[in-house]
C-alpha cells in the first residue's frame, strides 16, 4: 500500500512538474510577443490563445500536486475541535467525498474531451488549433487528482492504524495565498 | 419551487460541506451540483465540463499565476532587508519614527505583491524583531504591521481583485488602478493614526539614539530603487495602457527574478520553489474560482439572483443603508469564511443587487476588498493574525487587540469610499 502511495505522490509531482513547465512557457510566450511588438511592431497572433490552452493546463495539472501539498484551502473550525483519531476519521470521510467528487469530474473531462476528439473541433483563431489537445488536460489533470485523493485517502487510513512509517505526511498549509 | 426553499436547500448544503471541513472548492461544486440534481433538469456532467473550459482557457485568466509567482520570487529574496534599510533613515523626524516603516514597508512590499499574508510576514520577519530590540511599544507596532499588511490586497497587483475580477466579469486592469488611491490613502491615515498616538503618548517610539543625515539618506535611495522601478513598470504600464494584466504580471515576474539576481537572493532553489509555489496558490485559487462558477450557473439558472435583486428593489432601501446592512454581513462573513470564499459565494448574487442600486462594479470590487481586509484582521481566521501570531508567539486575541484601532481605521475608510465613490473611480476613468 505505501509502495502505491509513494508511486501516486510522485506521479503527482511530475505532473505538477508539467504545471510549472507550462507556466514557464506561458512567461516566455507573453514575453516574446511583448519584445516582438515594441521592436518591430509585429505580433505572434498566437499569444492570447495558446496563453488561455497553458492556463487551462497549469490549473488542472496543479490540482493534485496542490492536494499533494495540503495546499487546497478548507475550513478548519471542526478540524481544530477533534483531536486523535477523531480527526483522522473525519479527514478520511472529506477524502472519500473529495474522491468522489473528482472520480465524477474525470468522467465528465474525459467525456468532454472524447467529443472534442471524434468531432475534430478546431479553435476559432489564426491556429486553426485542434482543441481536443490543450482540452486533454482536463481529465489528465482530474485523474491525477482522484488518485491523489484516494492517495490521501489511504495516508488517512494508515494513520488510523498508526502505520506511517516510511510515509511523508505535510501538515495544512497557512501561509502564502491568503 | 420557492426561492426561500430553494436558497435555504443550497445554503444547508453549503454549511454541511464547507462546515464539515470539505475543501472550499469542492464544496462549491457539490452544492451546485446539489442544486442541478435537486431543482432542474439540466445536463449537469457536461455543464461541470464546459465550465471548467471556459473558465480556465481565457488568456486573461494567466495573470494571476504571473502576479502570484511575482509575488513568491520576492517574498524569498533580500527585499525586506533593502526596504528596511532604505525607509529607516526618512523616518527619525516624524512621531512615531520605525513605526512608519511598517505601513511604508508593507506599502511598497504590496505593490509587489498580490498576498495580504505574504506582506505581513515578509515585512513583519525584519520590524517585529527590530522595533522590538530598539523599546518601541508592541502593540503599535504589531497593530500597524497587522492593519498595514492587508494592503497587499488593496494596492494592485491583489489574489482579490483578479478573482473579483473573474467571478464579476469586471476589468481587472480598471479594478488594479482603482486600488491605487484608496490604498495609498489607507496608508497614509494608518500613518497619521500613528502619530496623533505618539504625539499624545511620545514613549510608544523611544528617541532614536542616531539622527540620520540627509547624505545617509539620499544613500539609502538605492536599497530601494529597484521595488520603486518595479512597482512603475508594473503598474505604469498598465495605467498607460501599454500591457495586459498578464502582460503587466510577465514583466512583473522577469523584474522580480532579476531583483532576486542583483540582490543574489537567486537560485536553482528559490527558482523551483517560487515556481511550485505559484502553481500550488494558482490551483488552489482556480479549484475556489471553478467551483463558484459552477454554483453561480445553476443560482441563474434558478433565477435566485433576479428574485432576490427584485425583492431587494422592492424594499426601497437607500443606497447607504443597501452598503450598510451588506457590511455588517460581511463582517459577520468575515469571521467565518476566507477571503476567496467571500468572494466567490457573494458576489454573483450581491453584484447584481449594488449595481441595481447604481454603484459601479469597480468601485464594488474595491469595497468588497476592503471588507475583506478587515477580515484578515478579525478572529478567529483572520490569517494575518496567524502570520503576526507565528512571528512573535503572541496569542491571536492579544494580536486581534493590537490590531482594533487600525480595524477601525478601515472602517472609516470604508466610509470614506462609500460617500466619496470618486475616490476609487477617478483614475480608472482616465484609463485609456
Amino acid at each position: 500500500m505505501k509502495r502505491l502511495i509513494r508511486a501516486i505522490d510522485g506521479l503527482s509531482g511530475f505532473i505538477g512538474g508539467l504545471a510549472g513547465v507550462l507556466l514557464c512557457i506561458g512567461l516566455a510566450l507573453t514575453a516574446a510577443e511583448i519584445l516582438l511588438r515594441s521592436a518591430a511592431d509585429r505580433t505572434l497572433f498566437i499569444t492570447d490563445e495558446y496563453l488561455g490552452y497553458l492556463m487551462c493546463g497549469l490549473t488542472f495539472c496543479g490540482l493534485g500536486y496542490t492536494l499533494r501539498e495540503k495546499g487546497h484551502i478548507r475550513m478548519t473550525l471542526i478540524h481544530g475541535l477533534v483531536k486523535g483519531n477523531a480527526r483522522y476519521w473525519l479527514d478520511a470521510v472529506c477524502l472519500a467525498v473529495g474522491l468522489c467528487f473528482s472520480a465524477g469530474v474525470t468522467v465528465f473531462t474525459s467525456q468532454f474531451f472524447w467529443d472534442s476528439m471524434i468531432t475534430g473541433s478546431q479553435s476559432m483563431q489564426v491556429s486553426a488549433t485542434y482543441l481536443a489537445i490543450p482540452q486533454s488536460f482536463m481529465p489528465l489533470g482530474a485523474l491525477v487528482l482522484t488518485l491523489q485523493f484516494a492517495s490521501e485517502l489511504l495516508k488517512s487510513l494508515l494513520l488510523i492504524k498508526g502505520d506511517t512509517d516510511g510515509l511523508i505526511l505535510l501538515e495544512e498549509v497557512k501561509d502564502l495565498g491568503r | 419551487m420557492e426561492l426561500a426553499s430553494v436558497s435555504l436547500t443550497l445554503c444547508a448544503l453549503l454549511v454541511l460541506f464547507m462546515g464539515g471541513t470539505v475543501w472550499i472548492g469542492v464544496s462549491l461544486f457539490l452544492v451546485g451540483f446539489g442544486g442541478f440534481v435537486f431543482f432542474t433538469d439540466l445536463p449537469f456532467g457536461s455543464i461541470l465540463a464546459t465550465t471548467g473550459w471556459n473558465n480556465t482557457s481565457g488568456s486573461a485568466m494567466m495573470a494571476l499565476p504571473m502576479f502570484v509567482w511575482m509575488g513568491e520570487i520576492l517574498f524569498r529574496s533580500r527585499i525586506s532587508q533593502n526596504l528596511f534599510k532604505g525607509l529607516t533613515p526618512w523616518m527619525d523626524r516624524i512621531p512615531g519614527r520605525l513605526l512608519h516603516v511598517n505601513i511604508l514597508a508593507c506599502t511598497f512590499f504590496a505593490a509587489v505583491s498580490g498576498s495580504s499574508a505574504a506582506t505581513t510576514a515578509t515585512v513583519g520577519k525584519i520590524t517585529v524583531p527590530e522595533l522590538s530590540k530598539r523599546g518601541y511599544a508592541k502593540s503599535l507596532a504589531v497593530g500597524s504591521l497587522a492593519g498595514a499588511g492587508t494592503l497587499g490586497f488593496l494596492i494592485p497587483p491583489s489574489m482579490m481583485m483578479l478573482v473579483y475580477g473573474i467571478i464579476g466579469d469586471v476589468s481587472i486592469g480598471k479594478l488594479f488602478i482603482a486600488g491605487v488611491i484608496p490604498g495609498l490613502m489607507l496608508a497614509a491615515l494608518f500613518s497619521l493614526y500613528i502619530v496623533v498616538r505618539c504625539l499624545i503618548t511620545p514613549s510608544l517610539a523611544p528617541a532614536e539614539a542616531e539622527r540620520h543625515t540627509w547624505a545617509e539618506r539620499l544613500a539609502a535611495i538605492p536599497e530601494i530603487l529597484p521595488v520603486l522601478v518595479l512597482i512603475l513598470v508594473v503598474l505604469g504600464s498598465l495605467y498607460a495602457g501599454f500591457a495586459t494584466p498578464t502582460e503587466a504580471g510577465a514583466v512583473g515576474v522577469l523584474g522580480a527574478i532579476a531583483f532576486a539576481a542583483v540582490t543574489k537572493s537567486m537560485n536553482w532553489e528559490v527558482f523551483r520553489h517560487s515556481l511550485m509555489g505559484s502553481i500550488k496558490t494558482t490551483a488552489m485559487i482556480m479549484l475556489i474560482v471553478l467551483g463558484a462558477s459552477y454554483l453561480s450557473v445553476v443560482v441563474g439558472y434558478l433565477g435566485i439572483t433576479r428574485k432576490l435583486t427584485l425583492l431587494v428593489t422592492e424594499m426601497g432601501l437607500s443606497p447607504f443603508m443597501l452598503i450598510i446592512i451588506l457590511s455588517i454581513l460581511y463582517v459577520v462573513l468575515g469571521c467565518l469564511v476566507d477571503g476567496f470564499s467571500m468572494i466567490v459565494m457573494t458576489t454573483p448574487i450581491v453584484l447584481p443587487l449594488v449595481t441595481a442600486a447604481g454603484f459601479d462594479p469597480v468601485w464594488f470590487g474595491i469595497y468588497l476588498v476592503l471588507m475583506i481586509e478587515l477580515s484578515q484582521i478579525t478572529p478567529p481566521v483572520g490569517f494575518n493574525l496567524f502570520v503576526i501570531s507565528s512571528l512573535n508567539n503572541d496569542d491571536v486575541m492579544v494580536v486581534a487587540r493590537d490590531a482594533l484601532p487600525f480595524f477601525l481605521v478601515m472602517t472609516a475608510m470604508t466610509a470614506l469610499i462609500t460617500v466619496f465613490p470618486q475616490i476609487v473611480l477617478v483614475l480608472p476613468n482616465f484609463m485609456k
